[in-house]
């Protein structure tokens, strides 16, 4: 008998278990795909937020830490320096840049410096005042070598850099695209599927148990590993494609807004890296339970 | 009378020898090279070549005869792992075995990334950040099928990525000869051995020689290993320090410094005067950058099937196919690398934390060399009858001396090597001050792990496992 044979017959003898297996691992997919849903969600509006609150500008000129927001307010901790704002004003017509104070007091929080700049004036300014030029990720000396930073936004790779780091890592701590209901839902139903999972894993193996460890002690250690594998593969790919034609229903139903439904495409696109990611995960919870389970015989 | 492991007693009827010396010293080189990392040593011009130099003789050399004489004393499988437990027991033994294996959650993602910017400049496109990921993710699994197969045709593989890899080196070289262009005109800086001036590129220069101990982890799987291990360190250590000189020198000669990318440098050089030959040395990269991958999850996976064998580990990190592949092993690198791919590309606001996660990766791995520096002395003293009762011990010549010169160079060279990453962040995104708290934080929390798994297999085995295995 084929190791495929073997595992057509024991899903016949077993389909109750491997459907409730299925379903488990369909969560896990289906949660994946609703947190990136409302990740892709979360990256439009924060695009369009972007783009309107920098509008027409090409560079951020910034103190060495960058922009610093607490509680959605502009902070004044670490402003732009008052003689750069000074001679800015000195060097350059008041067109071509605005200057942005902060929430709380009078100091300047960040520059938007306009695409009507010409590009030459702008390298001698920054030379001479000792600013830094980014326009991607750059190994520095040390930040304070530099009186600021100028942003090149054109050609950043990184549009979140302008921000401080701590305001970057909080965004990662806080997770903001799941920092709405149903991302919140989303998020539940994720780490209940996985301990449900891999539950279910663990019952799972429960009925293979024997033959497994049969396998093991008479050295059929390769058709261990491949039914294991072959089974893991199919229940996944089962969920995987169950998740890829639900969870668009499953969205229609909680929210009929078009613009949730246009980002689910993009959403599912990143639960595909999660499909050997998982299956691999329950080879080797597999794996390993046949072996503790042999050990006992031996 | 001598303890041994029980990787020493059960590792060896485990697995076959098969490992000879080229495919000793093809594999060496793989970890070691980059073929694209002669860019990142262009940064402040030829001082490159200069500090390349000197973190040969500083840092690889005491490396390379600390490692040659603890993996010929001790040739089992796990290398760093059992000479520190060896020298200085148990628990610092899994330490610095979890610190050597850790960054390899770093260099998979680093292959892959460097793979899928060079498909990006070959084909001409700039892919989504989807696309991006999805790339990534099929280079890491691609790489860990060519892992899974026997290790005789995996290394088969590796062997002949050494020729393309190095060939890459020549090419850009000899582009640059054949076009006669001085873009980065030779100045004193190519003689300048000021490491307080550079420092910045000797760290770099460190950061691309780290691997030298790493062949040792496949220890039972090496033939004869006193003349292949030899091989490997003199003749490796020849080609990539040759590779990595023409190749900077190539790159310079063709590009201006400071306008150079660190990550398509090589193939951007060779793209500007022959297009159809830069796209070739683009194709090459990837090919050789895969064997380098292929290499690093077939050596860092022995690691954590010692760890297995030793029980410090679930038991399924031990779990052989008939081929000899500790196939569970090489599947926890997999999936921790798509992991990392996942989480880190598709945030962009994790871009810093990313470059934070590189740093206190590559500062583990230092710090795991401090072990090889410390276990040396301790293993000499405390195993002296061993060295002489053993013909195929190969010892640091010079008696003492010249063994405490090696130790005392590792220890400082190593302290430096950590010194230039605290002192220079890698991103403009975060304050020189946040940068070392954090990263600081980051080393620390890697240690506990490793800590953490240790003392819960200690207790999940009830304290029975030590010195189990005597003879």
């Amino acid at each position: 008998m084929t190791s495929l044979q073997y595992i057509i017959k024991f899903y016949r003898a077993k389909t109750r278990l491997l459907l409730l297996s299925v379903l488990c691992l369909f969560c896990c997919y289906a949660s994946v795909a609703l947190i990136f849903t409302f990740a892709s969600l979360v990256e439009q509006r924060t695009s369009a937020a972007f783009n309107s609150h920098f509008a027409g500008a090409r560079y951020i000129l910034s103190g060495p830490a960058g922009i610093v927001f607490s509680s959605g307010r502009l902070q004044c901790s670490k402003p732009v320096k008052t003689a750069l704002s000074g001679s800015l004003s000195a060097a350059f017509p008041s067109t071509v840049f605005k200057i942005v104070k902060c929430d709380a007091g009078n100091a300047d929080a960040y520059i938007q410096l306009n695409t009507a700049l010409p590009q030459q004036a702008l390298a001698a300014y920054c030379n001479h005042h000792k600013i830094k030029m980014l326009s991607g990720f750059t190994k520095t000396d040390s930040l304070s070598a530099y009186d600021g930073y100028l942003y090149d936004l054109n050609n950043h790779q990184n549009k979140f850099s302008i921000f401080s780091f701590g305001n970057q890592l909080s965004a990662a701590v806080l997770g903001t695209e799941t920092s709405s209901a149903i991302g919140g839902f989303a998020k539940l139903i994720f780490f209940s599927a996985v301990l449900l999972t891999f539950y279910m894993t663990l019952l799972y193996f429960r009925e293979r148990k024997t033959e497994a460890a049969v396998f093991i002690i008479q050295g059929y250690i390769d058709t261990n590993l491949k039914i294991t594998m072959i089974d893991s593969c199919i229940q996944n790919l089962f969920a995987f494609l169950l998740t890829i034609a639900c969870v668009p229903l499953i969205l229609k139903a909680v929210s009929a807004s078009p613009q949730e439904i246009s980002a689910v495409s993009g959403g599912l696109i990143y639960i595909i890296p999660y499909l050997p990611l998982i299956t691999i995960v329950q080879i080797l919870v597999l794996l390993n339970q046949s072996l503790s389970y042999a050990a006992k015989f031996r | 009378m001598e303890t041994k492991m029980l990787t020493e007693v059960k590792s060896p009827g485990l697995l076959d020898r098969v490992l000879r010396r080229f495919d000793l010293m093809s594999l060496y080189f793989a970890l070691i090279f980059g073929a694209y990392g002669a860019a990142q040593m262009t940064a402040e011009g030829w001082a490159g070549i200069p500090m390349l130099i000197l973190a040969a003789v500083t840092f690889l050399l005491p490396t390379a005869l600390a490692a040659y004489e603890l993996g010929t004393l001790f040739p089992g499988e796990g290398g760093i792992y059992i000479w520190t437990h060896k020298a200085l027991g148990p628990v610092h033994g899994f330490i610095s075995g979890w610190l050597s294996w850790v960054p390899i959650f770093f260099l998979l993602p680093l292959g892959a990334s460097t793979i899928v910017a060079h498909v990006e400049l070959v084909l001409g496109i700039k892919l989504s950040l989807s696309a991006n990921i999805l790339l990534q993710s099929g280079v890491i699994i691609a790489i860990t099928i060519i892992s899974c197969i026997k290790l005789v045709f995996s290394q088969r593989y590796i062997n002949w990525m050494f020729f393309v890899s190095f060939a890459t080196a020549v090419i850009v070289f000899g582009v640059a000869l054949y076009s006669g262009k001085h873009a980065t005109p030779v100045d004193a800086s190519l003689f300048d051995f000021n490491v307080l001036k550079h420092g910045a590129m000797y760290s770099a220069a460190i950061l691309w020689l780290l691997g030298v101990e790493v062949p040792f982890n496949m220890g039972d799987e090496i033939k004869d290993h006193k003349k292949s291990a030899g091989f490997m360190l003199l003749v490796g250590t020849l080609a990539l320090m040759f590779a990595y000189i023409i190749g900077i020198a190539g790159v310079l000669l063709l590009l201006p410094a400071g306008s150079i990318n660190a990550v398509t440098g090589v193939t951007d050089a060779v793209k500007s005067i022959s297009p159809f030959l830069g796209l070739a040395v683009g194709v090459m990269i990837c090919f050789a950058v895969s064997s380098q991958d292929v290499a690093y999850m077939n050596a860092y996976s022995r690691l954590l099937f010692v760890s297995g064998l030793e029980k410090r580990m679930p038991p399924v990190m031990s779990y052989l196919t008939s081929k000899k592949v500790p196939v569970a092993a090489i599947l926890v690198q997999c999936v921790g690398g798509i992991l990392v791919v996942v989480f880190f590309t598709t945030q962009q606001n994790l871009a810093a934390t990313f470059q934070l996660y590189i740093a206190s990766l590559i500062v583990v791995w230092v710090v795991s060399l401090f072990y090889l520096m410390i276990a040396l002395p301790l293993i000499r003293k405390k195993f002296a009858q061993k060295y002489q009762d053993n013909d195929s011990v190969w010892r640091i010549p010079g008696r003492s001396a010249i063994m405490w010169l090696v130790v005392i160079l590792g220890f400082f060279f190593n302290f430096v090597a950590i010194y230039y990453v605290f002192a220079n962040p890698f991103t403009a995104d975060i304050s020189a001050a946040e940068w070392r708290r954090w990263l600081i934080s980051m080393v620390v929390v890697v240690i506990l792990a490793g800590l953490a798994i240790f003392f819960i297999g200690e207790k999940l085995n009830h304290g029975e496992l030590d010195e189990s295995a005597q003879q």
